[in-house]
């Protein structure tokens, strides 16, 4: 148990010194896993409640490719940003390869099909009549639109923070195509899951648990905001 | 919100007698169609909705009215034929067209948030500033008796509160043309009557067109002006409620208005205006009308003009100008608010040679006095008297 | 809703619903099971006690392919231990050496090695075989270090075009030997252009390769890789680049046994003449390694 201690020790007190290599990994997960998002939603909201609510020849295809999103795995998505970047691939002339813009790519190939997925199966459970009687009221299509996507917003909701969840812990897609450099200590492309892994292999557990540690209270953080919110639309429920 | 008169249509006058009017149309549909795969749900050749009157759609379930009344309201394309309003053409990309029309649906359909924010939803889209919005929002909870509920939240409320605020939120928007889906079907039985009451209250007060479709009889008439009959797509019958009730054009509309003793027979003799028909059961029936011998007709009588007399032995009848008499035993007896419903099984007429479903049986209501009085039980033996005059003879 | 009239239309009964879980569920155990009992074959004659041998070695001799012609040999001569090789630095490497996590090393990081067999943490270490590093750079080679004979030198004229380097920086043999040689070339190597990876040979080449920079590479490595690479060998040959790998036996370790009979095997005669010393002769032409069990400390 020991070597848990320690490590924990170590890891703390990393933190606290502001150890400029642990945080400059910490910003980059953060910044790729948060750009990767937003880029998620703006793609896959749209396209989640537009098969949601439009039908359309080819429909069912189109919404199973969508489903299979969720289950598609990440490694799979990192070979093939990782094919499309190198040198010998058709994208390789922009020399994207092993730089944070790459692992942004990838991880939006992650988030983008799971916010669209969860988007289109909370705005689907939206009753139809729901979007008749905003019509019925004198919306055009677009604030019946609008007005669907708030009425399925805890859905939504935690679609995106799915998404997110998948970019930030995702290890191997991001190790393929950044590649963890680093340089004179600073890091340029490293990840806290690209890092702990490296870390472990050269057997700095400290620095490794000092990530570990991080992740897990961010993920609690983000859980805890989650179902606050999710809870303080209930709360408002009971209290009326 | 100033009509725009470009068709007007002369009609004879509900209200007054004899006076022509001219009046104008909000709606006007015309060869509207709309298809489900193979089936056709809506096939009305003509319809028109004049301005400031309430028309309900009156018809069962499953007979197109919902699919009608999302074609008027603008809700979904038909497949052929056109709507205008107020003269104008319109289609479901009109939004100027849509937000002169408000609709209320059969389920409540609130969305999340408190009731304010419900009854503004519709006004946002029509330039209005906050403290207006809210003025309006304020003023019509009074008018619907739930200023209490301002601030609830939807899902706190009870099925009549809900209903109560989808009112208020279309009619906020003071539309020229107010739409209500099945208002009161949704309601428990007990909330109905008073829900259906406050109703015809608000209805009663506004200048607007209300379009209601429902599958009550009762419902059409107690609250609308003109009742417009649909049976499997199409219009049967348009009028006043009293002429589609005391003059139903065809069977079904009988049947759903209320005439709830139906015959088929043929005609024997007809002699100077009065008809004798034999039903199927070998009824004899004396009905005013005009047929040829041996057309095939049906009988349609109302359950409130058949009059009800204890028969068991010895009383001689007394002599008044019924000319249908048939004696019976009561089959069943079930009250109906303050009156009361008794089948009445014919089988000692003369001549009845089977009493197969409801040919052999017809039904009367009674007031519970009456009932009480007579001692009108299962089993009574009863003679049961219908007018000449009260029996409904349709087309076979 | 339709999305749910498509997916009720998958909806199977509750009995196919209990029939897959439960086909499921024994797929599930069988798997566990078969993979639970180990990698070698039963023979059906003897029956033989499984035991684990955690062998730690550099991610430079698993990348060259070596283990998966060796490990069945041993197996063939020793079916009783169920061989998991470790891939990691040659500092992790001793590392697990050091904690018992692992029973035997093969390992090619000599100043590290004495010191862990200084502290005691060893029984015995033999040496094996030895092959050398390379520089591997671009095609285009904009250091000129193209035939220099001197590995310092090469790293100098590397640090003075600032040209792309790119280090393991993970505590491996081959970052350990790299080090010594930017000390021999009096160079602390600083700035944009010297990149760490922080991962094993494999994916440092495949990260120079792409970025086309310069890097320290074990031959072996290089060459089964040479296939999906475009980097040439610029510089070999200097004595500093020798490189030599010894298997050491843990004190610490759980199956001590074990790690006495890998280390006597591979050290054996036949060994390092049939297995060692050709391998990789059909496939790049040359031989990968160099047995010399007995010749060296």
């Amino acid at each position: 148990m020991s070597v848990f201690w320690d490590a924990i020790k170590q890891a703390v007190a990393l933190v606290v010194s502001g150890d400029s290599y642990v945080f400059g990994v910490m910003w980059m997960s953060l910044r790729v896993a948060g750009t990767a998002t937003l880029l998620g939603m703006v793609v896959g909201i749209p396209i989640g409640s537009w098969l949601a609510l439009r039908r359309f020849w080819g429909w069912g295809a189109a919404a199973t490719v969508l489903n299979v999103g969720l289950m598609l795995p990440p490694v799979v998505v990192g070979l093939f940003v990782f094919l499309l970047l190198s040198r010998q691939g058709p994208l390789g002339s922009l020399s994207l390869l092993y730089s944070p813009t790459a692992m942004i790519i990838a991880e939006f190939f992650i988030t983008a099909p799971v916010i669209a997925a969860i988007t289109m199966g909370g705005v689907g459970s939206v009753p139809k009549e729901v979007r008749l009687q905003a019509m019925g009221l004198g919306a055009s299509r677009w604030q019946t639109t609008w007005l669907v996507l708030r009425e399925a917003r805890v859905t939504l909701l935690s679609g995106i923070v799915a998404g997110f969840g998948a970019a930030i812990s995702e290890v191997g897609a991001v190790r393929m195509v950044g590649g963890n450099l680093s340089v004179n200590g600073h890091n340029m492309t490293g990840t806290m899951t690209t890092a702990t892994m490296a870390l472990v292999t050269q057997g700095n557990y400290a620095m490794a648990v000092a990530f570990g540690l991080i992740l897990l209270l961010l993920a609690f953080v983000i859980t805890f905001v989650l179902t606050r919110t999710q809870q303080g639309i209930r709360r408002r429920w009971l209290q009326s | 919100m100033a009509a725009v008169v470009t068709d007007v249509e002369t009609v004879m006058a509900h209200a007054g007698a004899g006076s022509s009017e001219v009046r104008s149309v909000a709606i006007a549909a015309e060869g509207l169609v709309k298809k489900y795969g193979k089936r056709t749900v809506v096939s009305v050749d003509s319809l028109q909705v004049f301005e400031g009157e309430v028309l309900a759609i009156l018809g069962p379930n499953g007979a197109g009215k919902t699919t009608l009344f999302r074609l008027l309201a603008l809700l979904e394309r038909p497949d052929a034929g056109s709507v205008t309003y107020f003269g104008n053409p319109v289609d479901t990309h009109d939004l100027v067209a849509r937000r002169r029309a408000a609709a209320v649906f059969q389920r409540p359909l609130l969305f999340q948030g408190s009731v304010e924010q419900n009854v503004g939803f519709g006004l946002r889209f029509r330039r209005l500033s906050r403290r207006e919005a809210r003025l309006k929002v304020h003023g019509t909870l009074d008018l619907m008796g739930a200023s209490s509920l301002a601030d609830a939240d939807m899902r706190t409320l009870s099925g009549g509160e809900m209903q109560r605020v989808a009112l208020a939120r279309a009619l906020v928007l003071e539309p020229d043309i107010l739409f209500l889906d099945e208002p009161t079907s949704n309601l428990d039985v007990h909330v109905r009557r008073r829900f259906r009451e406050d109703l015809r209250r608000v209805v009663g007060g506004l200048a607007a067109t209300v379009v209601i479709i429902t599958h009550e009889h009762n419902e059409a008439l107690a609250l609308a002006q003109r009742v417009a009959v649909i049976y499997e797509g199409s219009l049967v019958q348009i009028g006043t409620p009293q002429e589609v009730f005391t003059h139903p054009q065809n069977a079904f509309v009988a049947d759903f208005t209320g005439a709830e003793t139906i015959w088929h027979g043929e005609a024997v003799a007809c002699r100077e205006g009065l008809c004798t028909v034999r039903t199927r059961a070998g009824i004899l029936v004396e009905a005013v009308a005009d047929l040829d011998q041996g057309a095939p007709v049906v009988i349609a009588v109302r359950p409130e003009d058949v009059a009800l007399a204890p028969a068991d032995g010895g009383a001689t009848p007394v002599v008044t100008s019924v000319r249908n008499r048939w004696c019976g035993v009561v089959d069943s007896v079930a009250p109906s608010g303050p009156l009361v419903r008794v089948v009445v099984r014919l089988d000692c007429e003369p001549g009845i040679e089977a009493v197969f479903g409801g040919e052999g049986e017809v039904i009367s209501l009674i007031t519970r006095a009456s009932a009480d009085e007579l001692e009108i039980g299962p089993g009574r033996r009863v003679t049961a008297s219908v007018k000449a005059t009260a029996l409904h003879v349709l087309a076979g | 809703m339709r999305a749910t009239r498509v997916m009720k239309a998958f909806r199977p009964s509750r009995r196919t619903w209990l029939v897959a879980m439960l086909v499921l569920a024994l797929a599930l155990t069988v798997t566990a099971a078969a993979s639970g009992c180990g990698g070698t074959e039963e023979t059906a004659t003897t029956s033989v006690v499984q035991s684990d041998l955690v062998l730690a070695s550099t991610t430079s001799t698993q990348d060259s392919g070596l283990f998966d012609t060796l490990i069945p040999a041993f197996n063939a001569v020793y079916p009783q231990y169920t061989v998991k090789v470790v891939a990691v630095g040659s500092g992790e490497a001793l590392k697990l050496g050091e904690t018992g996590d692992a029973d035997v090393l093969l390992v090619h990081s000599p100043a590290a090695e004495k010191i862990f067999m200084d502290n005691g943490f060893g029984l015995e270490r033999k040496a094996v075989m030895y092959n050398d590093f390379i520089i591997v750079g671009p095609a285009a080679d904009p250091a000129k270090i193209k035939g220099m004979t001197v590995a310092a030198d090469a790293f100098a004229a590397i640090a003075k075009a600032e040209a792309t380097f790119f280090s393991r920086g993970d505590d491996s043999g081959t970052n350990a030997k790299e080090k010594t040689i930017w000390k021999a070339a009096n160079v602390t190597p600083s700035g944009a252009w010297y990149q760490t990876t922080g991962q094993g040979m494999g994916e440092t080449l495949t990260i120079t390769d792409q970025k086309g920079g310069y890097t320290l590479a074990d031959r072996a490595t290089y060459l089964s890789k040479k296939a999906s690479l475009q980097l040439e060998i610029l510089v070999e040959g200097d004595k500093a680049l020798y490189n030599q790998y010894h298997v050491i036996t843990v004190k610490a370790a759980k199956n001590g046994q074990g790690g006495i009979d890998f280390m006597n095997w591979i050290a054996s005669d036949s060994v390092q003449k049939d297995l060692i010393a050709t391998f990789g002769a059909d496939k790049f032409g040359q031989p990968l390694f160099v047995p010399n069990a007995g010749q060296v400390e």
